[in-house]
C-alpha cells in the first residue's frame, strides 16, 4: 500500500471518492496547485467539484451559442423561403409567423444540441489518441486516482509523502 | 468513522462496482445459440419485407390496399406507431434524469437504444409510402437551381424537421452516454478487435474530474434540450393529421394526445424488450420489482390519460353538433371499423387497468403479457385514427373499406425485424446498462449487497 512513482508524476489511488478528494484538499493545503492535480473517477463525480475551484464550464456559453443560432437559422430560412418563392393563395400574406414557430423551435434544440456535443469534445480534448499520465484500467472499474504532475525529484517525493500518508493504494492490474 | 471501517466500506464497495462491470460486460460476450437462433429468425422475416418493398418498387405503389379516399393507411400507421415508440426513450432518459427519478438508471440505456432504432425504423415508412423512394429530397431544404423550396406551411415538412432533429438529438445523447462505458468496455476488452472498437469508441474517455465536470453539465443542458423535443415532435407529428379538416382528426386534444399515447407505447416497448434482456443475461439484481412497478405505474398514468382522451375525443364529437364527426366516430363504435376500435378501447383502456393491482404490476409473467397488449392496443390506435377516418369522410359515396394486401403486411412485419435486428446487435456491441450510473446510483439489490459485505 503506497502511492507509485511514475514517470510524469505520483499516483495514488483510493477505493472511495471521499478519500480521494480529501487527497486533493490535503495536497492543496501541502503546496501542490491545483492546476497540477488530477482526479479519476469510474463515476460521476459531482461531488468533485466542490473540492475544485476551477472555473464553471464554459459548455453553457456553447449550447446557448447553438441555440440562438438554430433560432436565427430557423427564422431566416423560412422568412427567405417565403419571399424567394411567394405563394399568393386567397389574398393572404405571403409569410406566416406561426409556421416559422416550428422550425425555430426544432432548429434551435438541433444546433443546441450538437454544439453541445461539441462543447464536450472540445473542453474534455477528445478524441484523445494518447493517454493521460497517470491513467490506469481500473480507475474505470472499481479504483479512484490521484495523480500529482511534477517530474521534479522533490516534488516526487512531497507528494508521494502525502499521498502515503492518506493511506493511498498502489494499483495493480488485477483486483486482490 | 475509524480508519479500518473506511476501508471496510471502501473495498465493499470496489467489490460491488468490479461486479457491476462484470454483469454489464457480461452482456457482450460472443452471442449464444439463443442470439443466433433470434438473429436467424429476424433476418429471415426482414428478407421477406425487403422482397416485398422490392415488388412494390417495380409494380408500383398499386400493389398496396390504397384506393381513394383511404391513401394513406398500414405503412402510415407503422410510421406514427414507430415514432411513438421512439417517445419514451427520451422521456425516460431526459425527463426522467431532471426529475432525478433514480428507478430510470437501470432502463434508460435500453430506452434510448429503442429511441433511436424506432426512429430509424420510422423514417423508412415515409420513404416507402411515397413509392418513388427516390424523390424523397424534395422535402429537403436545399438550394436548387429553380428555388423551389419546400412550403413551410405544409405539417408534413415540420414533420421532416421535427424527426430528423429527434433522431440526431436522441443518437447524441445515446453516444454521449455510452462515452464512460464504452471507455469501461475498453479498459477491460480482451481481444484486439474489441480494444480497437471500443479505443475507438470511446474517444480517449479518462474520466478526469475535469472531464467529468463538462460532461455532466453538457449531459443536463441535452437534457434540457431533450425535454421539450419530446413533448413537441409527437405534437407536430399529430399536426400531420389535425392540420387537415378530415372528421376525426381535425380537433386540438390531438397533440396531447398523441404525446400521452407515444409515451404510452413506448414504456410498455421498454417492458417488452427489458423482461426478456433480464432474464437472457441474468440481470435480476440490476432490474427487480423496484423498476418493474415504477415502469407499471408510468404505463397506467399514461394509459388513463389515453382512457381519458378516449372519452373526450366521443364526446367533443356529439357536442360539436357535426354530423360528419359523429358519423365517425358512431362507426369507430359500432360501424364496419367497430372490430379495430374495441381492440384499441380494450388493449389501450381496460387491459392496463388490472395494474391498479401491485401483484399484477410486480409479476414478471403479467407485465410481459399487459406490455404485449398495449403495443398491439397502439398499433390499432394509430390505425384507427389514420385508416377509419378516411374511409368515413363526408360524403357517403365516398365511404370505402380498406383491406391490407400481402406487401403491406410484409413490410409491416419487415419493420418489426428491422428494429429487433439493431436490437440485436445492440445488446452484443455495446453496454445494454448505464455502468457508470449505475454504479452512483446503485439498485436496491446491490445497495443490500454493499450493506452485507461491510458488516461482514
Amino acid at each position: 500500500m503506497s502511492a507509485e512513482l511514475l514517470e510524469r508524476g505520483v499516483r495514488g489511488a483510493f477505493y472511495t471518492l471521499e478519500e480521494a478528494a480529501h487527497a486533493v484538499d490535503v495536497l492543496e493545503e501541502n503546496g501542490f496547485a491545483q492546476r497540477d492535480v488530477t482526479l479519476f473517477s469510474p463515476i460521476p463525480t459531482a461531488e468533485v467539484e466542490e473540492h475544485f475551484v476551477r472555473p464553471r464550464s464554459p459548455v453553457r456559453y456553447m449550447t446557448l451559442a447553438g441555440g440562438i443560432l438554430g433560432c436565427i437559422t430557423g427564422f431566416a430560412l423560412t422568412y427567405w423561403t417565403f419571399f424567394a418563392w411567394p405563394l399568393h393563395v386567397g389574398g393572404k400574406p405571403v409569410s406566416s409567423f406561426p409556421v416559422t414557430v416550428v422550425i425555430m423551435f426544432e432548429l434551435t434544440v438541433l444546433l443546441g444540441g450538437l454544439f453541445s456535443l461539441a462543447a464536450i469534445l472540445i473542453f474534455s480534448r477528445i478524441p484523445a489518441l494518447t493517454t493521460k499520465p497517470g491513467y490506469h484500467p481500473r480507475f474505470s472499474e472499481d479504483l479512484f486516482g490521484v495523480f500529482v504532475h511534477t517530474s521534479e525529484d522533490e516534488g516526487k517525493r512531497s507528494a508521494s509523502r502525502v499521498l502515503d500518508g492518506l493511506g493511498a493504494l498502489e494499483v495493480r492490474d488485477e483486483p486482490e | 468513522m475509524s480508519d479500518r471501517t473506511t476501508e471496510k466500506t471502501g473495498r465493499a464497495q470496489a467489490q460491488v462496482f468490479r461486479r457491476v462491470n462484470r454483469d454489464i460486460l457480461a452482456t457482450l460476450r460472443l452471442p449464444g445459440a439463443g442470439w443466433a437462433i433470434m438473429m436467424a429468425v429476424v433476418l429471415t422475416v426482414l428478407a421477406i419485407g425487403v422482397i416485398a418493398e422490392i415488388h412494390m418498387l417495380k409494380t408500383g405503389i398499386g400493389v398496396t390496399g390504397l384506393e381513394p379516399p383511404i391513401m394513406w393507411a398500414v405503412l402510415i400507421t407503422n410510421f406514427v406507431f414507430w415514432v411513438g415508440i421512439a417517445h419514451s426513450g427520451t422521456l425516460i432518459s431526459a425527463i426522467l434524469f431532471l426529475f432525478r427519478a433514480q428507478f430510470r438508471t437501470a432502463v434508460y440505456r435500453v430506452s434510448e437504444t429503442m429511441t433511436v432504432f424506432a426512429v430509424m425504423t420510422a423514417g423508412l415508412f415515409p420513404l416507402i409510402h411515397l413509392g418513388r423512394v427516390w424523390y424523397f429530397y424534395y422535402l429537403v431544404p436545399y438550394p436548387n437551381e429553380r428555388f423551389l423550396w419546400p412550403n413551410f406551411r405544409s405539417p408534413l415538412v415540420w414533420d421532416f424537421f421535427a424527426i430528423s432533429t429527434y433522431f440526431t438529438i436522441s443518437s447524441v445523447f445515446l453516444y454521449v452516454g455510452l462515452i464512460p462505458d464504452i471507455a469501461v468496455a475498453r479498459d477491460r476488452a480482451r481481444t484486439r478487435f474489441r480494444r480497437r472498437l471500443y479505443g475507438t469508441l470511446s474517444l480517449g474517455w479518462q474520466g478526469t474530474d475535469s472531464q467529468w465536470r463538462h460532461y455532466n453539465r453538457a449531459y443536463l443542458f441535452l437534457a434540457g434540450l431533450a425535454t421539450p423535443l419530446v413533448l413537441s415532435v409527437h405534437s407536430v407529428v399529430s399536426w400531420d393529421f389535425a392540420m387537415a379538416i378530415v372528421p376525426g382528426w381535425h380537433s386540438t386534444i390531438f397533440a396531447p394526445y398523441f404525446v400521452a399515447g407515444a409515451i404510452f407505447s413506448g414504456v410498455a416497448m421498454v417492458i417488452t424488450l427489458v423482461l426478456p434482456l433480464r432474464k437472457a443475461f441474468k440481470l435480476e439484481d440490476y432490474i427487480d420489482e423496484y423498476h418493474l412497478d415504477r415502469l407499471a405505474k408510468l404505463l397506467l398514468l399514461t394509459s388513463s390519460i389515453v382512457f381519458y382522451s378516449y372519452m373526450v375525443e366521443i364526446w367533443t364529437a356529439w357536442y360539436s353538433g357535426s354530423p360528419y364527426e359523429r358519423a365517425v366516430f358512431w362507426d369507430r363504435l359500432f360501424g364496419q371499423y367497430a372490430w379495430a376500435g374495441w381492440i384499441m378501447y380494450t388493449c389501450n383502456c381496460f387491459i392496463p387497468l388490472s395494474l391498479w393491482f401491485k401483484r399484477v404490476r410486480t409479476s414478471w409473467f403479467w407485465m410481459f403479457i399487459v406490455s404485449i397488449f398495449v403495443n398491439i392496443g397502439m398499433w390499432f390506435e394509430r390505425f384507427v385514427i389514420i385508416v377509419q377516418s378516411l374511409a368515413h369522410e363526408f360524403e357517403p359515396f365516398g365511404w370505402d373499406y380498406y383491406k391490407p394486401t400481402w406487401v403491406e403486411m410484409a413490410i409491416t412485419a419487415g419493420s418489426f425485424a428491422w428494429f429487433l435486428m439493431w436490437f440485436l446487435l445492440f445488446i452484443k456491441f455495446l453496454p445494454s446498462m448505464a455502468i457508470a450510473e449505475l454504479k452512483e446510483l446503485l439498485p436496491p439489490r446491490l445497495k443490500r449487497a454493499k450493506q452485507e459485505l461491510e458488516e461482514a
